[in-house]
């Protein structure tokens, strides 16, 4: 479990807490949703989860292993992988980028030859393990990124605004690679988001405002209230609006659900 | 009049309307924008700009010129702001055509007004200071500068969020009457603004006259991978469990023809 305990966070040569009084856990086999609008403090949360930055208060721990005390531990059950591949990614051939890591922890060779067709099959990128990396999409650079983060086959896995970048018709595939390889591995996710219909595919979700916790329940608790939904600035996608003016003509819909739950639901 | 014409695939661009190429990501829109920008050699057929081929007029021992009047704004364009100073960036391609200072400052103050920026505030600014959204508009304020009869935009909303993206939007139309635009972009939604739209699907170009018409005839684009609004999203999930929904209707008919279809199965039971 990662747990931060009113936990506060200060950035070197600031004068004003970016984090305040932050308590969260992330479970073992759970998808933890981070929500909240731009600087409210969601990537510095997922940051201090990794054990990147070290708590100014309180403390942060994986698995009870303290962050700051027994970082390096800590560090190997965390993956995390940010919102731009182009910062991420350090090596020319795909392969080599989703291996950098396992070379680095002195593994034999054919452990991490299965470790990487295991990674790049997850992301769907078998096959294409001797492209160069700065020729791929902006989509398939992302899934090296996160084929050489799942490569270390980290415990918990946080994901900074994964799809920022990304153009909404490769944006769901490339999470439901990654909810797929989460429900094999039982791993612990954290999606850090400001998309709506992506908060809505995890179990529980912390609403962060002004480096606060503003909000903290199921995506029906903390979504369904409008002014928060509207306090934490969420993208809130046409389906939402869709399925409310179904609702209205009478089709007993749920709220802002995909389109495919859609459909299930009203061909039912 | 005809200003442009792509014979590999029977594209043509009138003086001043607006046309948009709509495919799906990875169906070839920036290679045909570089094509008829001539910044890349059409892979079938010729691009002709007010009807001559001006990669053809070539003379011996001399470059190759490409028509100045064809303007391209690149994807991501903000990104390769690079002056000191907005005024410089947007002055850019304007002090090519060795044009009077007056003349100059004319074009970079008009170019700035039409993106909706104050020349006063912004001129001296560093680009790089300014929000994404707004470096997008200084970028597309260099191309403006340069007033071309063809300004081609690809994919110019992307990466922009929904706020910012249709502000973008409403900055285009007053320019239509000054150049033709050629608007490439995944979405239907936005490609259906057009005089007339180019839909890319399956390696060939179909032409579709108006948005109405476009968003009607939605059962064609599902195979081509756009992007449509939610409701012909919905509707095409819906045929493919069984559901028989109206032809040839707009959104909102759409939505009701839903609610109906749903209202019959529900009595029947």
């Amino acid at each position: 479990m990662i747990l931060v305990d009113n936990l506060g966070y200060r950035y070197p040569k600031q004068t004003e807490l970016a984090l305040r009084d932050v308590s969260a856990r992330v479970d073992p086999d759970e998808v933890v949703g981070i929500v909240g609008p731009n600087g409210s403090g969601k990537s510095t949360l997922g940051r201090l989860m990794k054990g990147l930055l070290w708590p100014s208060e309180g403390r942060a721990t994986v698995d009870g292993l303290d962050t700051r005390t027994h970082g390096l531990e800590a560090r190997r059950l965390v993956g995390l992988v940010f919102q731009n591949p182009n910062s991420q990614i350090v090596n020319a051939v795909v392969e080599q980028e989703v291996a950098f890591g396992l070379e680095n922890l002195g593994l034999p060779p054919e452990d991490i030859r299965r470790r990487v067709d295991s990674a790049l099959n997850s992301v769907g990128l078998i096959g294409r393990e001797l492209e160069e990396c700065y020729r791929l999409s902006m989509a398939d650079k992302q899934r090296v990124a996160l084929a050489a983060v799942i490569a270390m086959e980290p415990k918990y896995l946080i994901l900074d605004e994964p799809t920022a970048w990304l153009e909404p018709t490769v944006r769901w595939p490339l999470l439901e690679e990654v909810l797929r390889w989460r429900a094999e591995r039982r791993a612990g996710l954290v999606l850090v988001t400001h998309r709506m219909d992506e908060a809505q595919t995890c179990d529980r979700l912390y609403g962060m405002l002004d480096g606060r916790v503003e909000a903290q329940g199921t995506p029906e608790d903390v979504l369904q209230d409008r002014t928060i939904r509207a306090k934490l600035a969420l993208d809130v996608p046409e389906t939402f609006e869709l399925a409310a003016s179904l609702r209205a003509g009478g089709v007993p819909v749920a709220e802002g659900t995909s389109i495919d739950r859609l459909a299930e639901r009203i061909s039912a | 009049m005809q200003v442009l014409e792509h014979s590999g695939n029977g594209i043509t661009v009138d003086k001043g309307e607006v046309v948009s190429i709509l495919g799906a990501p990875g169906s070839g829109k920036t290679r045909l924008g570089l094509e008829l920008a001539f910044l890349r050699r059409p892979e079938v057929g010729l691009v002709l700009f007010q009807g001559e081929n001006p990669l053809a007029r070539k003379r011996s021992m001399q470059p190759l010129k490409r028509p100045r009047e064809v303007t391209m704004l690149v994807q991501n364009a903000e990104d390769q702001l690079f002056a000191r100073t907005v005024f410089d960036d947007v002055a850019f391609g304007p002090r090519q055509l060795f044009l009077p200072d007056a003349e100059m400052e004319r074009r970079v103050t008009g170019a700035l007004r039409a993106v909706r920026l104050d020349p006063a505030e912004v001129r001296d600014r560093s680009p790089f200071a300014l929000s994404g959204g707004e470096r997008r508009r200084v970028a597309l304020a260099g191309v403006l500068a340069m007033e071309p009869v063809v300004l081609i935009l690809d994919e110019p909303t992307a990466n922009l969020d929904p706020r910012t993206r249709n502000e973008f939007s409403d900055l285009l139309r007053p320019l239509r009457h000054k150049s033709a635009i050629v608007w490439l972009t995944t979405s239907a939604r936005e490609a259906s603004q057009a005089d007339r739209i180019y839909v890319l699907g399956d390696g060939h170009v179909s032409e579709v006259h108006g948005g109405d018409e476009l968003l009607r005839d939605w059962r064609r684009l599902i195979p081509t991978g756009v992007e449509l609004p939610a409701v012909f999203e919905l509707a095409g999930a819906l045929e493919r469990r069984g559901f028989e929904l109206p032809a040839d209707v707009d959104s909102a008919d759409l939505e009701d023809g839903i609610v109906t279809e749903w209202q019959r199965r529900h009595h029947d039971r």
